[in-house]
């Protein structure tokens, strides 16, 4: 089993390098030079020998290759790099990652807490009236997108009633943290749990029913155990591996797929600050981001595979 | 049984989401009395706390939400409040008084004696010297991202010493404008920044918690959610009636406002104008700017490689004359249709005008045997629904000339044009701080359109003259010679200026006589006594 885990760990580390390097060529293979977002256009025409010394002090001047191996050098040593405008990446990591995991965190708990719980009632209650509602709700919960799900949350609970923030995550007159942090994140982290729940319902009642069904979920009824038992510890535990790992891989999704919640939120996470990079070509920071996001997807199919392996001792030989 | 348990649930289902839809879509402005707890759309309003609430937005990317706006390229009100200038401009951004310093200008108008006021204090307590001016305009002109008006401005000193609290500059040859940019630079503290590289000012981390020299100072940022101000004790004017300001880092301008975390909002989209219009609780002040909306000809880079669809001076003509621009400006809230740099209504205006002639350009296109099966390419990089709608529009303009027509959507619209010459037009927007800084960008030396023009030098002696002329007499000459020349020269053609929009919330009791200046700048808006409800 350790021999099968460090194979794995070791293959992420090809996998990142990988990544790395399309990326970094990616983003620069697209012609736009970062400068003309770093400084106006009217800064260049009016001042282009500064200009120029700024590209010079960013070592945009270099061959693309010697610029990606110079950063690659400086993350081996744990120094991030800067982002154009010079704020150092692990700096606005440190403060902008807490942020996004709490948010997406928060919509993984709530989303898998009714999501699994909803399609389970759903399965054992087949087309009874909760299974009406959640299957509806599944395809309205899939088919809205999440930017609208937000707009419709921002003008029904922020600006018409007046119940929560529009925007942030912290307010300067803030007297208690927890009811602040409660304000802020119930409006982003149920539009999140909306689009989750609807995809985790519809999972975890497929395959619940799906164990129903099955001859040993028969044999344990034959054998006059109770009814609750049935379901709780043949069909539960059985139908919930593969909704585990549905849920480990929205983590990432969370992550990445935070940036519009964030972006219609004004919420301060990795998600903005991506899209801000985005738009104003901050390459250094559009690559530590998205090798965020890429490093936690490796890691989310790491801890599958162990669990898998785990649970089924053929995927460890197999690997 | 069961169908009439499913009909009613659909029933319940689309009540609940029609109510939500209700909902979501209520609250219309006008309908409601101002004040009232569903006050228009405007409510909740903001403050009512004795605070005043700003917003600052990231998401057009010219400020970002990890440390405090930066006054060296635009001014926002609030660092308007924490940096102050060596003058200060009233409205028109064009009359000066004395701030920080008073200044005198010799007769040749080459000599500036700046003598600064006694008693300045930084807010940590430290002397504001002539030092920290000199020091500030020298850094200046070795920063990158400076506003151009300084960089041009400061182009021209010679010399610039400092004797005990006086300042002598000196310059090459006279800039009329000198004043007005000496009015908008705002100083900053040697003490503080000596260190830091002039390349990279805006990230040092003194823009997390800056020492100032305006009314207020920065009390506390938090990182990508807020920054406050309190008043600077070390201030030596009138203490403002206002002692806490809140400014929020936001991505929408309209969605703060309507959640009342904005009572200051401005701009000139259409559909900000038209959300904030319709807020009972905004009052909307209209605010004439250079806001140029033009389009500019791809013709040839001082590389030699030119685009040759262009090179006509009879097709850029024709291409003009098929557009209607007193239609177009009638997308945007406020604008005002130009033939030139100089508006309509200027007393230097030359009286030409763009004619809308459909027929008459399809006949000058035809005479100047331009390729018609060729597309012609249109590149603009304004997202916003009104320039898109405005292309749409030119298109379809260009289209009744039998032309094929392609607009792109790209990232720069300057740069693009001469880096890939694929390009035959590109639109853009221009926020001028002076007419002059309409027709620097014909300056065979501009650092990016002289590879647009060819680096022509047609224009540098009569832009040189215009940077120099210090009265109205040589300035209009300057100015009606210079719209005599792009006229005839076709390079780059405006549409119209957009006027731009300041709404302040009803929170706030403005002043007697306030009146309010291009948001990007600085200028006297008597803020020591606006008051919040």
């Amino acid at each position: 089993m350790l021999k099968f885990i460090l194979k794995k760990l070791l293959f992420m580390i090809p996998m990142l390098l990988v990544i790395s390097f399309i990326v970094y060529m990616g983003l620069r293979a697209t012609g736009v030079d970062p400068i003309n977002f770093l400084v106006s256009p009217d800064v260049i025409a009016a001042n282009p020998e500064n200009v120029e010394a700024l590209r010079e002090s960013l070592g945009l001047n270099d061959p693309l290759i010697v610029q990606y191996f110079r950063w690659l050098g400086g993350c081996l040593q744990g120094d991030l790099g800067y982002s154009l405008d010079g704020t150092p990446i692990a700096q606005t990591i440190a403060i902008r990652l807490p942020y996004t995991l709490e948010l997406s965190g928060y919509a993984l708990l709530f989303s898998a807490i009714i999501g699994i719980g909803i399609g389970i009632v759903s399965a054992i209650r087949q087309n009874g009236v909760i299974d009406y509602i959640g299957r509806i709700l599944a395809v309205v919960g899939q088919a809205v997108p999440q930017f609208l799900v937000g707009i419709l949350l921002i003008l029904i609970f922020a600006i018409n009633l007046g119940w929560f923030p529009t925007a942030n995550r912290v307010d300067p007159n803030a007297t208690n943290a927890f009811v602040d942090a409660f304000m802020h994140l119930f409006l982003p982290v149920t539009t999140l749990t909306i689009g989750m729940v609807a995809v985790l319902m519809r999972y975890a009642r497929n395959t619940m029913l799906d164990v129903l069904n099955s001859d040993y979920i028969k044999t344990a009824r034959s054998k006059g155990i109770p009814e609750w038992k049935v379901y709780l510890k043949h069909g539960f535990r059985n139908a919930m591996k593969p909704v585990l790992v549905i849920l480990m891989f929205r983590i990432p999704t969370l992550i990445g797929g935070s940036v519009v919640i964030e972006t219609v939120f004004s919420y301060p996470g990795i998600g903005i600050t991506m899209t801000n990079a985005i738009t104003s070509s901050d390459y250094p920071v559009v690559l530590v981001t998205t090798l965020i996001i890429a490093a936690t997807m490796l890691i989310c199919s790491f801890m599958v595979d162990v669990f898998n392996a785990l649970l089924d001792p053929r995927v460890r030989l197999d690997g | 049984m069961k169908k009439k348990l499913l009909r009613t649930i659909a029933l319940a289902l689309s009540v609940s989401m029609l109510a939500v839809i209700l909902a979501a879509c209520g609250g219309g402005g006008g309908s409601t009395p101002t004040g009232s707890p569903a006050g228009g759309e405007g409510t909740p309003a903001a403050s009512g706390d004795g605070i005043l609430k700003l917003a600052v937005t990231t998401g057009d990317g010219s400020s970002t939400d990890d440390k405090i706006p930066t006054p060296w390229y635009n001014r926002t009100f609030a660092t308007n409040l924490m940096f102050r200038s060596l003058l200060l401009a009233d409205s028109t951004l064009t009359k000066t008084s004395p701030d920080l310093a008073t200044c005198e200008v010799s007769e040749d108008a080459l000599t500036y004696t700046i003598t600064m006021k006694d008693g300045l204090k930084w807010s940590d307590g430290e002397p504001l010297t002539a030092d920290d001016v000199v020091w500030s305009i020298e850094t200046a002109q070795k920063a990158a991202q400076v506003n151009p008006n300084y960089a041009t401005a400061f182009s021209y000193i010679s010399s610039l010493t400092a004797d005990g609290n006086v300042i002598t500059m000196v310059l090459n040859s006279p800039y009329s404008a000198m004043m007005d940019v000496l009015a908008q630079f705002a100083i900053l503290p040697k003490h503080c920044l000596e260190n830091a590289d002039p390349l990279t000012m805006e990230s040092d981390p003194f823009w997390t918690q800056p020492v100032t020299s305006g009314m207020y100072t920065v009390d506390t940022l938090n990182v990508g959610n807020y920054f406050t101000m309190k008043v600077n004790e070390n201030y030596e004017g009138t203490a403002p009636k206002i002692k806490s300001i809140q400014v929020s880092f936001v991505t929408d301008y309209v969605t703060a406002a309507k959640a009342g975390n904005a009572d200051y909002v401005y701009g000139n989209d259409t559909n900000l104008v038209d959300a904030l219009n319709g807020m009972d609780n905004y009052t909307g002040y209209q605010i004439d700017q250079l806001f140029y909306k033009y389009f500019i000809f791809n013709m040839k880079g001082v590389d030699g490689k030119e685009n040759e669809a262009m090179q006509n001076v009879e097709v850029r003509k024709a291409l003009m004359e098929a557009i209607d621009r007193a239609s177009l400006a009638a997308l945007y809230p406020s604008a005002s249709v130009l033939n030139g740099g100089v508006p309509n209504t200027d007393d230097a205006y030359n009286g030409f005008e763009w004619k809308f002639d459909l027929e008459q350009a399809k006949a000058d296109l035809a005479a100047s045997g331009y390729d018609m099966s060729r597309p012609l390419r249109i590149c603009y990089y304004n997202n916003d629904q009104t320039s898109v709608d405005l292309i749409n529009a030119v298109v379809y303009y260009l289209e009744q000339l039998g032309l094929t027509v392609e607009a792109t959507l790209s990232n720069d619209g300057t740069t693009d044009l001469f880096t890939t010459r694929e390009y035959d037009i590109g639109f853009k927007g221009k926020s001028a701080f002076s007419m002059n800084e309409w027709y620097t960008e014909y300056l065979s030396t501009d650092g990016l359109f002289c590879n647009i023009y060819g680096g022509d030098t047609a224009f540098d002696a009569l832009v040189a003259d215009l940077m120099a002329a210090t009265d109205t007499e040589s300035r209009t000459a300057a100015l009606k010679a210079l719209q005599d020349l792009e006229q005839e020269k076709v390079y780059k053609v405006p549409m119209f200026i957009v006027g731009t929009y300041v709404f302040v919330s009803d929170n706030v009791k403005l002043p007697d006589g306030v009146e309010f200046c291009n948001p990007f700048y600085s200028c006297d808006l008597n803020f020591a006594n606006w008051e919040v409800a």
